[in-house]
């Protein structure tokens, strides 16, 4: 009765990364990349691999809770260990502090090579929306997806070649009229779940029960911060 | 070439919904420029385009569009409801208190509140619009200084949970819980409203301005509906 991993293919480098620095020998099953955008069909897939595992003490799951995918998901026989993160992204910065005070700073969009390179992302969006309906229309639509936006931050995971990526990314910046940035990631989070100790950062689910929200929502004790709102009475 | 009579209306009215669905930006705003023209009933243009747009999101799960399709359906659909309410003046109901409406704390996307709220002043809702990333307390101020029914809170990520059920909570300490409806829009499901306390949720912005709509009305205790 071992130990296996069931990791999202968009941080597959992350993922093998912090295999290989820990020293982990548990099997990786990965869930294909793509379906971010349809969280309903990537909680299906997720329990339906996990319908497959058997003999397994604990099922660590590489994954954050992106548009409530991991809502309802079970193993009969494992416990599931769970990041209590609100996405992917906060795995790959470290920790959910660390996400939380880069968006206070100011409206930011990130980025990673496995998003650029298996998801449905900004960027191909924009050229697909520049080839079927023109560059102006393409601009205004991307103003739209990303208003309130100011921030495209790209983060450095060490899991791959960081520099061949931001060509694109600062392009894209510009054209948007967002400011780019780099940042470090940091593999933390993810060694955590691997070695443990699984503790508040962490969601542990008893074999048979069913994620629920309750489990993976963070208590921001320290509140949000308070500012002037203006509003417009209309 | 104007549109002559019932048929014809129901023959453009259809073409209307196809040509939103088929994201087809000059049909749909010409079709609803004649329409409204000829005196085409514009809530009932409205309720077209909102047809389309379902087929667009149809076409989305099915992998024919993409996000930027959605998006650029979207800006059709606000374009539509700007040309109904430019054209037909419609003035809000002032007799009835306005829909408190914002993006949570910790949270910045407004494309849904902005069409939803779009759809509202359509129907001639008054909306107190707080913007993106409001914190708490200030819903529960706009609610006391309006006397408002209905708060909607939005939200795309779920950190928004959080400072929803907050709202919600603060609305409980201070006396006004059991006096609104919190209606709760975006990335959410009937999980979501459990968490959070609220007594409503809605991802569909048409679906979402018709609950305030009936909120509004029963609230009001009056036989004549609220708004438009």
């Amino acid at each position: 009765m071992g130990t296996i991993i069931v990791a999202c293919q968009t941080i597959r480098d992350e993922v093998n990364l912090a295999i290989a620095e820990t020293g982990v020998n548990y099997p990786v099953l990965w869930i294909e990349y793509g379906l971010h955008n349809f969280p309903d069909r990537l909680g299906h897939k997720i329990q339906e691999e996990i319908n497959k595992i058997e003999n397994v003490k604990t099922i660590l799951l590489a994954f954050g809770n992106c548009g409530n995918s991991l809502l309802g998901i079970k193993s009969p026989q494992a416990q599931l260990i769970i990041p209590r993160v609100d996405d992917c992204i906060t795995l790959l910065l470290g920790s959910y502090e660390r996400r939380q005070n880069l968006y206070k700073e100011i409206g930011t969009y990130f980025l990673t090579k496995g998003w650029l390179e298996n998801e449905q992302n900004l960027l191909s969006e924009y050229e697909r929306c520049v080839k079927g309906y023109g560059k102006d229309k393409a601009l205004r639509v991307m103003k739209m997806m990303l208003n309130n936006y100011h921030r495209l931050m790209v983060i450095d995971t060490q899991a791959y070649q960081f520099e061949g990526i931001l060509i694109k990314t600062k392009g894209f910046a510009d054209a948007l009229g967002l400011s780019h940035e780099k940042i470090d990631g940091s593999l933390r989070f993810l060694k955590k779940l691997l070695l443990g100790p699984w503790d508040e950062e962490f969601a542990i689910i008893p074999p048979g029960q069913e994620v629920m929200l309750e489990h993976l929502i963070i208590n921001n004790d320290e509140g949000l911060m308070q500012k002037p709102c203006v509003p417009s009475y209309s | 070439m104007g549109i002559i009579n019932n048929v014809e209306e129901f023959k453009a009215r259809r073409f209307l919904t196809h040509a939103m669905g088929k994201l087809d930006e000059d049909t749909v705003l010409n079709l609803v420029k004649q329409g409204l023209e000829q005196g085409v009933d514009s809530l009932e243009m409205i309720n077209d385009a909102r047809a389309g747009m379902e087929k667009v999101g149809e076409l989305y799960d099915e992998g024919k569009y993409f996000l930027c399709d959605l998006m650029v359906g979207a800006e059709i659909f606000t374009d539509v409801i700007n040309l109904v309410l430019k054209s037909t003046n419609i003035e809000p109901v002032s007799i009835f208190p306005p829909i408190v409406f914002g993006t949570v704390g910790g949270d910045i996307h407004d494309i849904g509140k902005n069409i939803m709220i779009s759809v509202l002043k359509s129907k001639g809702c008054r909306v107190y619009d707080l913007g993106v990333d409001v914190p708490d307390a200030a819903f529960v101020e706009a609610i006391k200084k309006t006397g408002s029914p209905v708060l909607c809170l939005s939200g795309l990520i779920t950190t928004a949970y959080e400072s929803m059920k907050k709202i919600v909570d603060l609305l409980e300490k201070e006396g006004l819980r059991s006096k609104v409806s919190v209606v709760i829009g975006g990335l959410v499901n009937e999980a979501v409203k459990n968490y959070t306390g609220a007594d409503y949720w809605v991802t569909d912005c048409a679906k979402g301005s018709d609950l305030c709509f009936r909120i509004i009305h029963d609230h009001s205790g009056k036989q004549e509906i609220a708004c438009l």
